[in-house]
């Protein structure tokens, strides 16, 4: 994600919210990558109890990744979740512009999404983005 | 003879001699300097906590008007 994405657009206007949690047992807030995603548009969050990884996999139900996923887990994770300027929080973040998981299977992906997204952003009459797209690979098979 | 400073009663192999004060309170002040320009920025190396939703919606909505990513991870 660093080197890929936010290394090679320096200059990109973008938030990053990196929200880590802990989905096994080795997992801990200690254990916490600091040299991970080392940027300053990075905002880094522990989510003790999974909140936000819990409302996406329940609340806004994003029913391909639980039909994707070979364990059960109550929270979508390792996965981006992509907004455009014009995204605001109401009853959820809206509008989504795409998302996807696992993070590393589905970069390409992002990538894409982002740099047109950034393209579209410095415009100044852009239109909000009305297609969702996502990136699903069923490589997530890790036991939460 | 050569001015020295004892540092309480300690005995003569703990007073430090003239000359070496300002060598010792430089390598101090360098090594204080030096440890403060490594220390990285605050949203690269420090992590807060996620309390609630309505935390992360603030955060969220504070920052409108940027493209934002969200990411879900796992320390390992």
């Amino acid at each position: 994600m660093q080197k890929e994405i936010l290394e090679k657009q320096p200059n990109a206007d973008v938030r990053v919210y990196a929200i880590w949690f802990s989905m096994i047992e080795s997992d801990s807030r200690p254990g916490w990558p600091r040299d991970a995603l080392a940027d300053p548009r990075v905002t880094h969050l522990w989510d003790e109890e999974r909140v936000l990884g819990r409302w996406y996999a329940q609340d806004l139900k994003l029913k391909i990744w639980s039909g994707t996923l070979k364990t059960t887990t109550d929270a979508l994770w390792d996965a981006y979740l992509l907004y455009g300027p014009e995204a605001r929080w109401t009853s959820g973040p809206q509008p989504l512009i795409g998302w996807g998981a696992t993070v590393m299977e589905s970069r390409k992906e992002l990538r894409a999404s982002l740099r047109l997204l950034l393209r579209e952003s410095t415009k100044k009459d852009s239109e909000p983005q009305s297609g969702v797209c996502h990136a699903v690979r069923s490589g997530n098979d890790r036991s939460p | 003879m050569e001015p020295c400073y004892t540092i309480g009663r300690l005995t003569r192999e703990a007073r430090l001699c003239g000359w070496r004060w300002p060598i010792v309170v430089l390598i101090v002040l360098l090594g204080t300097a030096l440890g403060l320009a490594a220390e990285p920025g605050p949203s690269s190396s420090s992590i807060g906590d996620l309390k609630d939703l309505s935390q992360f919606s603030e955060l969220f909505n504070r920052d409108a008007g940027h493209p934002r990513l969200v990411l879900l991870l796992s320390p390992t």
